[in-house]
């Protein structure tokens, strides 16, 4: 019981924690991996639940997206109310708001959180004091649900503002803030829509890369989600545990949760000669990063460089078996490390303006390929040669077409096969 | 460009070996198998192109040099534009070292200045050509040699063009076809879709989580209330039986109450009444008991006392008893001691006689004990000896070396005589200097001699050279004057003849006599000729005869000074001989002998002078040990009188001892010593004799006292007081034994009395209790006493019956009130509980039935709601639809690559036959046309088809397909040259090596085949490994300037 005098209210700050849902990666793992993977939301629930206890906390405050609502995961919302039932035996309170992914109608009745929960209701925000043990008012807590899956209002311009009596004040909140890039426009809000109502902590979800949008008064902070699920969710990840001490000060700080790190490394292929090599290669690598990191790693590998050994893995197949064995065969001993995707961006070691200048088949290869983009023509050609597969309809919605950009770089990569196989590649 | 040289440093098995003059068109390396020709092969292409690491995959031949040198080497080549350069390459080398003809390095020509854009697989595949890739080309099926035949136009690149065409479509057709379902992205559909139904299964099953919810509420109040139902029969049946069991308890109670009121009371009854009084009387009989046996003991303890008896006046006596046996064991041993004593004494006795006799007559008892034999006698007697000894001892050294010295000076005195003798004896002749003058005369006489005679012989040559000279001097003086009158008479003569013939018309015979005239002439003067000209040889080959007037007085002058040298030599020598005693001129012999004589004397004179000075030295000696023997015979005098006087003062003492005079030291120190011991023996003596006397004196007063005490107490005396003395002491020991005993006994009778005393009043106690007892339960005896306790115990037992059943009852009824259920009890009736106890049973079964019925439908739907909340597959599901989306579009990208690949192949194909391939074609035309022997003049490759069909020279045309193995191979060739030559029209002309290609060809083939290398050599220059020699023969007969370098010879 971690409590020192000086602390008056100490408490924890997540949101997403996505209950249940999945990874998204490439490889395809033995039945154990998946395990591991499919419960790693799971842990890092248990974490947040035990960090509770341990740092002697007030209360917990979600802030929405506990977990994904169209999976209909009955584990999911018991092992959440599991959760919460352990932090009510510890005699800790929690406070949730319900978000886009789980909003209120899509909980199952059944499952029962503790009386001490507060869910904060979805027709009107709501405020809720906290007293503390020995009925000190410490702390007032307003917040809003979102009813369903879509709601596109401001719900921020409902929340009061702050009154004279009021001790420290708390916003919860699952929203947008400002325009973030590549998140749908859910319940947008603006900065001072937030600063309006003159709270002292904004406790945000819906962002999953942790984060503060303002330090001070108002604090906003985005908690981001406790474990990375894909690969656009690299980094740290954890929840904010936030202590006020007498003088009203906040100090915050960043615990890391995740049991399983998502990472994205390139490793330059120049010097290799063989696949063995290729693996010792990737091997210390990983074992280096799984050093570094000291964590479960799932990560993306992406070769670059000009090798010799580019047609012997050019074919899938071969990167397919490649990843499937460096999984199958662990890297580092004390903690994971899964590959769950190897992109080859290289190329073969042949100088393409030697090879231009040759005047024969071959260069005209290269000659036939620069004048590509410059040809609507020859573009057509080749977008003809592609659609064969892309607009097939069993495989339309499952791909997408390949923009412009994407056309060109498979042209590099076709001529570069081509090339690799003509010309040999030896010195 | 072209090779010209090549110089290998090390490869291989090569060191240090170089290929000179290469042919400019056709170069021929033959070599049986072993020799090096691949060797040599890849040590060109390594110069060129570059070594390979030895790190990767291949196991590569590095071809590192075995027989030393450096790894590596250069070639001398000539560019396209004619001038030398020399390309270096070492291994390890990345880039070449280009020099200039002479060696110096040039920086601004790089290899692609020379060796072109190609690269080296470029060179290997396309300017190489092999007897295994004809091979393979000759099992080849009739596709693929179209194929391979537009490859070979197109250009060999490492895979041909059409095999690549093909491998891209197999590649691409695995992954995906539009109508296909086994390939790779059709499976992943099929297991893509598989997946999303599992997880809408488990999607749906989540939906029925709260229905189910619902349910299992629902039958949970279904079985409470059955439950509830099932709680109230029980109580009620156990009721019933309860009653049951307490009925036969209830019927034992009312007996008991029976019974007890008709029994009287009893008050005051002391409690344990009668087992107490039971106990008393038992008591005081036993005390009786043992007053009796106390009794009988006193009788028995007196009778024993009166039986025993003492002596006391033994007793008295104990002390002194005490004393005398403890002093048995000294008695008897004092008396062993004694005897011992005695013998002793005697033998003691016998020694001293024995010492006494042994001093010798003279010696009694009295003088020996009074002599003195002290230390200072000792001390005297060691320093008299040893003065004694001491002066004989120098007397006798100084005696033995005054004899010693005494006999040296006799020897030397012999001795000088001795060398006196041989001294006059070995006087030589004359003195040393003299001899040694004379031998050196000798020497010197026969130096001279030798020097005549050289001289001698000198002369001589000079004599005959001048003769000689004197000889060739005439002879040439002669000769020098060849008459030429003959010769001309001769010439005369013929004339005269040949004008005469003239004048008389007689030609031919004048022509006759002038011809055989003329010849004489000839023959004359021909050997005139011969005869001067063989003094001129003469001449010619003695060049150090100077044969002029000049030379000859010279000679003669020497010649007579030489005369004269000798002449003054002969003098000498004539004149030493007769010095050294000669009479004439010695011979060698005489020389020697007279040498060899004066030699012996010489060393006469030398051992007589050794000799002389030897009796010099033994002179001084002689005179050194005389004075010497003087002095000792001093000293020895000196020494005798020294002993003389020590042994009389030895004597002296001796008589003063009273000893004899004549005894030597040793002698006496031997007698001090027997007489000290003597004097030994005698103390010994007195001692034992005293010892004796105190031990016989002590034993006679042991004896008195036993006497004694045997006298005043009357008893029987033994043999010896020791015994006596024992017998005493057991007859004590018995007497006291029985004085304890009857001590003992009185002891016990006192006992016995107070025990006797202690049990009456014990008696009496328990006489007083048993009556108290009587009063009080106020009975007037004892048999009164024990009716009373009789209906006492029956009254005990009847209130314990019933307060047992009362009990009994109490804890049957439990928590029922007890008067109510005594209240049940008494009016129940036993026939009706029976049938009440079944009907309520039964109940109880159908509500059991109902129970259990719920409980399963309970837990089956526990177990429903329990699958959905684990939920393991659909995480994992999940993660598996994902993964599979992944790998499609992988897949699909991968599909992609491919086909655009084939398209721009397919692109490439078609420019090359569009633009190029007429070229080559053309240029292959030319070959075709060559190596058939103009059997076939045309190739052709029509627009629309990938076809190449060939036209003869009649004008028939064929398809590939239509060809015979020969011409398909000759038609392969033909292109394969024909791209060569376009390419080095076009880019750079580099080398071809041909690797016995010609082997397969029968001969009509074979000779075509070099007509077509022979064409090509006029662009590129040929480098053709054979092993054949014929092949060699061939070539050099098609091509001009064909070079021929033998491999075997190099190794």
């Amino acid at each position: 019981m971690k409590r020192s005098k000086k602390q008056v209210l100490k408490f924890i700050h997540t949101a997403d924690l996505h209950l249940g849902s999945t990874f998204h990666g490439h490889a395809q793992y033995d039945d154990k991996t998946a395990q591991l993977l499919s419960n790693a939301t799971y842990r890092a629930f248990k974490k947040i639940i035990e960090l509770c206890i341990h740092e002697d906390v007030d209360f917990l405050l979600i802030s929405g997206d506990i977990y994904d609502s169209q999976d209909k995961n009955i584990k999911a919302q018991l092992n959440f109310s599991q959760g919460l039932r352990q932090l009510d035996e510890n005699g800790i309170r929690c406070f949730i708001v319900h978000g886009n992914h789980d909003p209120v109608s899509s909980w199952s009745k059944k499952v029962k959180l503790p009386e001490s929960t507060i869910r904060f209701s979805c027709t009107e925000p709501e405020v809720h004091s906290y007293y503390s043990p020995n009925g000190k008012h410490l702390a007032n807590i307003v917040g809003m649900s979102f009813e369903t899956e879509l709601v596109f209002a401001n719900l921020s311009k409902y929340y009061p503002e702050k009154e004279k009596d009021w001790p420290f004040t708390i916003g919860l909140l699952h929203c947008n803030v400002g325009s973030i890039e590549g998140h749908d426009q859910y319940a947008p809000c603006n900065i001072n829509d937030l600063k309006r109502c003159g709270y002292d902590y904004w406790a945000l979800g819906h962002i999953h890369k942790p984060g503060v949008i303002n330090e001070a008064r108002p604090l906003v902070a985005y908690s981001g989600n406790p474990q990375g699920r894909d690969m656009g969710e690299t980094g740290p990840r954890g929840c904010f545990l936030v202590t006020i001490d007498r003088s009203g000060s906040i100090k915050r700080k960043f615990i890391d949760t995740s049991s399983i790190l998502w990472d994205k490394i390139q490793i330059d292929t120049g010097e290799i000669e063989s696949l063995e090599d290729l693996d010792c290669l990737i091997r210390e690598e990983l074992s280096d990063l799984s050093y570094r990191q000291k964590k479960d790693i799932i990560c993306r590998i992406e070769l670059v460089g000009n090798n010799r050994i580019y047609d012997e893995i050019i074919d899938e197949d071969a990167i397919i078996e490649f990843t499937k064995n460096l999984n199958e065969e662990p890297v580092s001993s004390k903690n994971r490390v899964l590959v769950d995707k190897i992109t080859n961006n290289t190329r073969p070691v042949i100088d393409r303006e030697e090879v231009k200048e040759r005047n024969d088949i071959v260069s005209d290869i290269c000659t036939i390929v620069d004048e590509i983009p410059h040809s609507s023509e020859m573009l057509e050609q080749i977008k003809e040669t592609v659609d064969d597969l892309y607009k097939n309809p069993k495989l339309r919605h499952l791909l997408q077409y390949p923009d412009d950009d994407e056309l060109l770089s498979l042209i590099s990569q076709a001529e570069s096969f081509l090339l690799s196989r003509m010309v040999g590649g030896s010195p | 460009m072209k090779i010209r040289e090549i110089y290998i440093d090390g490869f291989g098995h090569f060191h240090d070996l170089k290929f000179v003059d290469l042919s400019d068109s056709v170069t021929i390396f033959r070599g049986n198998n072993e020799t090096g020709k691949t060797t040599l092969l890849e040590f060109l292409r390594r110069v060129l192109y570059g070594f390979p690491s030895g790190r990767g995959r291949s196991s590569e031949n590095l071809y590192k040099p075995l027989s030393g040198g450096e790894h590596g080497g250069r070639l001398k080549i000539i560019s396209s534009d004619g001038s030398d350069f020399i390309f270096e390459r070492k291994s390890g080398m990345k880039t070449p070292l280009i020099s200039d003809h002479d060696g110096s390095s040039v920086s601004d020509v790089s290899p692609h200045d020379l060796l072109g854009k190609a690269d080296e697989t470029f060179f290997k595949n396309v300017f190489a050509i092999g007897h295994s890739e004809l091979r393979e080309f000759s099992t080849l099926q009739e596709e693929n040699i179209r194929d391979r035949m537009f490859s070979a136009g197109a250009g060999a690149t490492a895979v041909p063009i059409i095999d690549l065409r093909k491998e891209i479509e197999e590649k691409k057709g695995k992954i995906f076809t539009s109508r296909g379902r086994v390939q790779k992205i059709p499976g992943l559909l099929t297991e893509l879709d598989g997946v999303e139904d599992d997880i809408r299964n488990i999607s749906e099953y989540q939906e029925q989580f709260d229905s189910f919810n619902e349910e299992l509420d629902q039958y949970q109040r279904e079985h409470r209330e059955s439950l509830s139902k099932k709680n109230v029969l029980l109580g009620e049946i156990s009721y019933i039986e309860n009653l049951n069991k307490a009925y036969e308890d209830y019927i034992v109670l009312k007996d008991a109450e029976k019974q007890l009121e008709q029994l009287p009371q009893i008050s005051d009854f002391p409690p344990d009444g009668i087992s107490r009084v039971d106990r008393i009387c038992e008591s005081i009989r036993s005390i009786n008991e043992d007053i009796d046996d106390s009794n009988q003991n006193i009788k028995d303890l007196n009778r024993e006392l009166e039986s025993k008896r003492t002596n006391d006046e033994i007793l008295k006596y104990e002390e002194e008893i005490r004393a005398l046996e403890r002093g048995i064991e000294k008695t008897r041993s004092g008396e062993t001691d004694l005897h011992a004593l005695y013998i002793e004494r005697e033998n003691l006795q016998t020694d001293c006689n024995t010492q006494k006799m042994e001093l010798g007559d003279g010696w009694d008892e009295e003088k020996i004990l009074s002599f003195d034999t002290s230390t200072s006698t000792q001390k005297t007697l060691s320093k008299l000896k040893k003065q004694l000894h001491d002066a004989k001892d120098s007397h006798y050294e100084a005696k033995k070396s005054y004899d010693n010295d005494f006999e040296k000076y006799g020897d030397i005195q012999g001795e000088i005589e001795r060398l006196d003798r041989q001294i006059d004896e070995s006087r030589p002749v004359c003195d040393k200097e003299q001899l040694d003058k004379k031998i050196k005369d000798i020497s010197i006489l026969s130096g001279l001699i030798t020097k005549c005679r050289e001289q001698q012989s000198h002369v001589q040559q000079l004599r005959e050279k001048g003769i000689l000279q004197s000889e060739i001097l005439n002879e040439i003086s002669r000769g020098n004057q060849p008459s030429m009158m003959p010769l001309a008479l001769i010439l005369l003569a013929a004339f005269a003849v040949l004008v005469t013939g003239f004048v008389f018309s007689a030609l031919i015979p004048a022509m006759i006599g002038f011809c055989i005239l003329i010849l004489a002439a000839l023959i004359y003067y021909i050997s005139t000729k011969k005869g001067s000209g063989k003094r001129y040889d003469l001449v010619e080959s003695r060049p150090e005869l100077d044969i002029s007037r000049k030379g000859f007085t010279e000679l003669n002058k020497m010649f007579a000074q030489e005369r004269e040298k000798l002449k003054k030599i002969q003098k000498d020598v004539i004149q030493l001989a007769r010095q050294c005693g000669f009479q004439a001129v010695p011979d060698p012999i005489a020389l020697s002998t007279s040498e060899s004589d004066l030699r012996d004397e010489r060393q006469k004179a030398i051992t007589h002078e050794s000799l002389l000075k030897r009796k010099r030295d033994l002179d001084e000696n002689y005179r050194d040990v005389k004075s010497r023997v003087k002095e000792k015979k001093n000293y020895l005098e000196e020494r005798e009188s020294d002993l003389a006087e020590a042994i009389r003062e030895w004597k002296a003492w001796l008589s003063s001892l009273g000893i004899e005079e004549n005894l030597e030291p040793d002698v006496v120190s031997d007698l001090l010593t027997k007489i000290h011991l003597a004097q030994q023996k005698y103390s010994e003596l007195t001692k034992c004799e005293r010892k004796i006397q105190k031990l016989e004196q002590s034993l006679n007063d042991y004896a008195q006292r036993v006497d004694q005490i045997t006298n005043t107490i009357d008893f029987e005396k033994s043999d010896t007081p020791d015994l006596t003395v024992e017998l005493l002491a057991k007859e004590l020991k018995v007497n006291q034994k029985i004085s304890g005993d009857r001590e003992n006994i009185k002891l016990q009778i006192d006992q016995e009395n107070q025990k006797l005393g202690r049990l009456s009043q014990k008696l009496d106690s328990n006489e007083q209790t048993k009556s108290e007892l009587l009063s009080e339960a106020t009975a007037a005896d004892e048999s009164q006493f024990r009716d009373f306790s009789e209906i006492v115990t029956e009254r005990e037992g009847l209130e314990k019956i019933i307060q047992q059943s009362r009990i009994h009852i109490r804890t049957i009824c439990g928590d029922t009130k007890y008067e109510q259920f005594i209240q049940d009890l008494a009016n129940t009736d036993k026939i009706y509980i029976e049938s009440d106890l079944k009907e309520k049973k039964g109940e109880l079964e159908t509500i059991e039935g109902e129970l259990s019925e719920i409980s399963e439908r309970i837990g089956e739907r526990r177990n429903s709601i329990n699958e959905l909340e684990k939920d393991n597959d659909l995480s994992a599901l999940l993660l598996k639809e994902s993964a599979l989306f992944e790998e499609i579009n992988d897949y699909s990208r991968q599909w992609a690559i491919y086909s655009i690949a084939e398209r721009i192949l397919n692109s490439a194909i078609e420019l090359y036959e569009r633009e190029r391939q007429p070229v080559i074609i053309q240029e292959a035309q030319d070959f075709f046309t060559d190596i058939t022997g103009k059997r076939y003049q045309k190739i052709i490759s029509p627009l629309d088809s990938r076809e190449i069909i060939v036209e003869e020279s009649k004008g028939k045309r064929k398809e590939i397909g239509e060809l015979s193995q020969g011409t398909a191979e000759q038609l392969y060739l033909s292109l394969r040259f024909g791209y060569i030559r376009d390419y080095s029209r076009n880019e750079t002309a580099l080398p071809v090596i041909f690797d016995d290609i010609l082997v397969n060809f029968d001969p009509v083939r074979q000779r075509n085949a070099c007509h077509a290398i022979r064409k090509l050599s006029e662009t590129n220059q040929i480098l053709y490994f054979t092993c054949h020699p014929e092949t060699a023969e061939m070539l050099q007969a098609a091509a001009g300037d064909v070079k021929v370098v033998d491999l075997d010879g190099f190794l």
